[in-house]
């Protein structure tokens, strides 16, 4: 029950804008929207350029330079403090 | 400030998500408020501008681009109620303004008609009192009627509306008083 004329003119306009407002047909954010709709082109776009990669890596252009492994000879060459007197027969020379 | 980020949505007051929304961009607080906010803003529209759904419709997905625009120059300080409606009151402005023929015509309408002598005793019951309340609010003016809209529609505060529509509290005031009144005049045997 209304105790004055404003608490009754706020509970008639409340009563009213529900009613209206229950009616109206209220669509989603534009923000999901966007996001779902770019969601639809993004991913198989991203697959298709996965795969273009993909194949692009296991089938690469062939190669027209030759390359030259490079062998380095290193030689090593032992050196030993020998006492006097010491046999000789185990030192190698490298 | 890290907390926030974690609150479930459903219960965050508006303030704090309008907050992640203007520092992170938070889209998914973004589209909690416009989940919250989207029937009643549009419900706004559709009363204010002549019961246009189509209308409403597209002013309330204007309202959340400009939400979205503007975000960086939202306070936390400031509701994010008034701060929403004020936007949607200067979409409303500038429909007004596009349509001034409508207008002159609205505002021309007599606002302070003499009670008919022959008017006989309604039944009292919400209905009829809805009913005639209708009818009454189509012959307001556009500035009544939003301030009737703000105040026992939406159900604001004097200062809130005061902020939307940008005049002082005591204006606001004084301006509910006599619309009050006419309509109290106007309902007199509905009360």
């Amino acid at each position: 029950m209304s105790n004055t004329f404003e608490d009754q003119l706020t509970a008639s306009a409340r009563r009213l804008r529900e009613a209206q407002d229950a009616k109206l047909h209220v669509t989603a954010s534009q923000m999901s929207h966007r996001r779902q709709y770019w969601g639809w082109i993004a991913t198989p776009a991203a697959a298709a350029v996965g795969l273009l990669i993909g194949l692009f890596i296991h089938h690469p252009a062939e190669q027209t330079n030759d390359y030259v492994v490079p062998v380095v000879a290193v030689e090593t060459t032992g050196y030993s403090i020998l006492d006097d007197g010491a046999d000789y027969s185990l030192f190698i020379s490298l | 400030m890290i907390l926030s980020l974690f609150v479930n949505d459903k219960s965050t007051p508006d303030e704090q998500l309008m907050e992640r929304v203007r520092l992170v961009s938070d889209e998914k607080a973004f589209n909690e408020l416009h989940r919250r906010y989207a029937r009643l803003l549009q419900g706004f529209f559709f009363r204010r501008l002549g019961g246009d759904n189509q209308l409403a419709a597209d002013l309330l997905q204007d309202t959340f681009e400009r939400v979205w625009t503007a975000r960086k120059q939202y306070t936390a300080k400031q509701p994010y109620r008034t701060w929403l409606f004020t936007v949607a009151y200067n979409l409303c402005k500038n429909i007004y303004r596009s349509n001034k023929h409508e207008q002159a015509y609205l505002e021309s309408l007599p606002t302070d008609e003499p009670i008919a002598e022959d008017a006989t005793p309604i039944k009292l019951d919400a209905a009829a009192f809805d009913q005639a309340l209708q009818q009454e609010l189509t012959r307001l003016n556009e500035h009544q009627q939003m301030l009737f809209e703000l105040r026992f529609t939406q159900e604001m505060t004097v200062p809130e509306i005061a902020t939307i529509i940008g005049i002082p509290e005591g204006t606001v005031k004084s301006r509910l008083h006599t619309l009050t009144n006419y309509l109290r005049l106007k309902l007199k045997d509905y009360e």
